[in-house]
């Protein structure tokens, strides 16, 4: 009755009470609100029972009936990756998507699954690219199935099938030929190229695209030492915002394999 | 002078319901004749039982020492002094203790303020000298005794003097002054409540007008209908309703029941809007609730000056939503012990940081500190007791319990837009709708909410206890409290909004 009383209370307002008077309010406590307070004019009278029937609507909030649960999805035997890591997945996405392709494959590797609550927006992430989604795919585990069937907007939507030699593996990245032999070369070694190179500012801004890839796709051994050496590159180098966003990289690129490995 | 029905001295009697300097004594006092003439020094409990509320005695207490006070003096009529403290400029504050009025120049708007009780208590207590008194204490004085004959001549017996109680065993003393003036003369807060009272008047007109043309006008599509309306209400003062009127005009025309949306909203407007002007008679606490909700700023100081609430808060969830140019998160604590909700608030601009000294999955033991209120549920975090660690033990509601309490909340406070309540419960479908649902029922979640996905994932479909916040559009999945963790699903506010400045 309250919701029809409502309904048609809807109505009038849609229409204004000057073309349609407001209906009488059904016997009850609206209907004593009316008599306790008489409002002179049609439209008062329904400023009044809206008022009254909105908050007698939302303070006799009920349950509608119970739904049946839907299955839940196959068991996944891998620990999921720990709530840090979440953190750090946020944080590789937000500041350092260069990272996030090693982020899921270090996962995998690691025998881990994604945390579930990554799930969802690692899958949306990727569904334009085939390979990565079904990387996803695979860290995610049978949730990850289980989500797209039940939401169909994180479903793979690029026209391409994935390139499956390319799952296992990371993709390259663009690097100077000056660089190249940085990467397979011992960490002190690297650590005082790249601390005397931003020191002295013969590597500069415009080196910062190929420097990120270097530290994306060094050795991860080398990591801590090339952070300390560029930690302590001179305050007064031109080019020492760079530096500290190189630093940046390289402890986070360390810190997300440390956190992915299991105990 | 006669007195009885009086409040008893030291104990809550809230004795009028005030806005902003206008007080409107209740209908349990005795109105009595108001003596106008010198009086003896006041009892400790007359000045307690003075207090609006409990809190502002524990406010006042602090002040009332010599030392934060310079040029305190009395007279045979006032009692006045400058008060040092947080702002850089004392506040003056005098009280004229024949007819109890009382101006003070602090911005509380509780009447009489904190500064005042203090005076008053430190006169009671005999440590303020006699002297001449200031042009500001004149004036209060003046403004009484003028105020006092023309109420003298409109109605000769109608001042109300509530006086200690003759069966409570205390000795009240030779002379029962008044207890409160029947108007405060702070010009400046008397001219705020005018314009509120206008704003509040010009809204009703408005809505007045909205469904006497109907919601099918165009003009209501368009945005300087509602943003024209919304400025009106900043300029009178009611920002809290004007942010209302703002959102509405996103609603209209934004999906196929927005009629309904709209017409419940303009409902909780014109309530109010209706409330608003009714304040002197409404309960204190409910006066409050009115007060926060049309935009009435309380002082953190006066928050901060009340009762602890003194619990093991768990954070149970957050909420960051943008609010026209501001970024604004809720975080909802729930005390372990006692089970009761509270809201902490914080806000941001452009280039701001919200607060993250709280995260959702942990607990602290802290004092809280309530700002007035029918529900109560903002707070000011006061001392913590411990480090914050990992709340143990949630406990969720089943759905049927949970429409209970949004009932409750919503029937003490029924323009809430959101409550928090915990719940255990399995998301599922329900044609095209997700829901929370139980052996007992289900209830809808809000379209859209990014935290759905994440809830579906964490829970795998099962009943988990979750934190959702009610909202009269559904409930938004705000935290999955899985047994090792907690999984903060709520709104997330835009990270390069914060972050860019």
């Amino acid at each position: 009755m309250l919701n029809d009383y409502w309904n048609e209370m809807v109505t009038v307002a849609l229409l204004g009470t000057d073309r349609r008077d407001p209906p009488a309010p059904p016997v009850g406590g609206l209907a004593d609100l009316a008599v306790d307070d008489p409002q002179p004019t049609p439209s008062q009278r329904l400023l009044q029972q809206v008022a009254g029937c909105a908050v007698v609507r939302r303070a006799g909030l009920l349950p509608s009936a119970p739904v049946a649960t839907v299955a839940p999805p196959a068991p996944d035997p891998r620990p999921p990756t720990p709530q840090s890591a979440t953190t750090t997945w946020r944080r590789v996405v937000a500041d350092w998507p260069v990272l996030e392709d090693e982020w899921v494959l270090a996962a995998v590797r690691n025998g881990r699954r994604l945390a579930p609550e990554l799930v969802p927006p690692v899958l949306a992430r990727h569904r334009t690219d085939a390979t990565r989604h079904a990387r996803a795919l695979v860290a995610a585990g049978p949730l990850g199935e289980w989500m797209i069937q039940w939401s169909p907007r994180l479903a793979c939507t690029a026209k391409h099938p994935p390139v499956v030699e390319l799952l296992a593996e990371l993709p390259e990245l663009p690097m100077v030929p000056e660089l190249v032999s940085l990467l397979s070369s011992p960490p002190a070694q690297v650590a005082r190229t790249l601390a005397a190179g931003l020191s002295s500012a013969e590597l500069g801004r415009a080196h910062k695209a190929v420097l990120v890839n270097l530290l994306a796709r060094m050795d991860s051994s080398s990591l801590l030492a090339v952070a300390h050496a560029i930690d302590c590159v001179d305050p007064s180098s031109p080019s020492i915002g760079l530096a500290f966003a190189l630093a940046d990289l390289a402890h986070l690129r360390h810190h997300m394999l440390t956190e992915l490995e299991l105990a | 002078m006669e007195g009885c029905n009086a409040p008893s001295p030291g104990r809550w009697n809230p004795p009028l319901g005030c806005l902003g300097g206008i007080c409107v004594a209740p209908s349990g006092y005795r109105v009595v004749m108001n003596e106008v003439g010198a009086t003896a020094r006041w009892q400790v409990e007359q000045v307690f039982a003075l207090a609006p509320k409990p809190s502002s005695l524990t406010a006042a207490q602090p002040l009332a020492v010599p030392s934060r006070w310079v040029g305190a003096g009395c007279d045979e009529r006032a009692v006045w002094g400058r008060c040092t403290g947080g702002s850089a400029e004392p506040y003056e504050c005098a009280v004229d203790h024949v007819a109890v009025a009382v101006r003070c120049s602090c911005p509380s708007r509780v009447v009489p303020c904190k500064h005042a009780l203090a005076l008053l208590l430190l006169w009671a207590r005999g440590q303020v000298a006699e002297g001449e008194a200031p042009a500001f204490a004149a004036a209060v004085v003046a403004s009484a005794v003028a105020k006092a004959a023309r109420h003298a001549a409109e109605v000769p017996d109608a001042v109300a003097v509530p006086v200690p109680s003759s069966d409570d065993g205390d000795d009240a003393g030779p002379v029962a002054p008044p207890i409160f003036p029947d108007r405060d003369p702070n010009a400046g807060r008397d001219d705020r409540v005018a314009r509120m009272a206008a704003g509040l008047a010009e809204l009703d007109r408005w809505l007045d007008d909205r469904v006497r043309t109907g919601l099918a006008d165009p003009a209501l599509a368009r945005y300087s209908t509602w943003d024209d309306l919304a400025a009106r209400l900043i300029d009178a003062q009611v920002g809290g309703l004007a942010n209302r009127v703002r959102r509405l005009a996103g609603v209209v025309g934004a999906h196929p029941d927005w009629h309904q949306q709209v017409l419940s909203e303009l409902g909780a407007l014109h309530l109010l809007a209706t409330a608003g002007r009714q304040m002197g008679s409404l309960p204190p606490p409910l006066a409050d609730s009115v007060a926060a909700a049309i935009g009435w700023q309380v002082r953190q100081a006066d928050v901060l000056a009340g009762v602890p609430d003194t619990d093991h808060w768990a954070v149970m969830g957050r909420s960051d939503v943008r609010e026209d140019r501001i970024e604004v998160r809720r975080l909802w604590l729930r005390g372990q012990v006692t089970g009761r909700w509270a809201m902490l608030l914080s806000f941001a601009a452009y280039g701001q940081s919200l607060d993250t000294s709280m995260m959702v999955g942990t607990q602290v033991h802290a004092d809280l500190f309530r700002y007035p209120g029918a529900l109560g549920l903002r707070v000011l975090v006061g001392r913590r007791h411990a480090d914050p660690a990992p709340a143990a033990d949630i406990v969720g509601c089943s759905i049927t319990e949970a429409c209970a309490q949004v009932g409750t909340a919503v029937a003490a406070e029924p323009w809430i837009e959101r409550y928090p309540v915990c719940v255990v419960a399995a998301p599922a479908r329900s044609g095209a709708r997700w829901v929370l649902t139980d052996d007992g029922g289900s209830l809808p979640l809000v379209e859209g909410t990014t935290g759905i996905g994440a809830l579906l994932a964490c829970s795998e479909g099962r009943p988990v206890p979750v934190t959702v916040e009610w909202t009269p559009n559904g409930m938004v999945p705000l935290t999955a409290h899985l047994p090792d963790r907690a999984i903060d699903l709520g709104p997330t506010a835009d990270p390069s909004f914060l972050a860019a400045g």
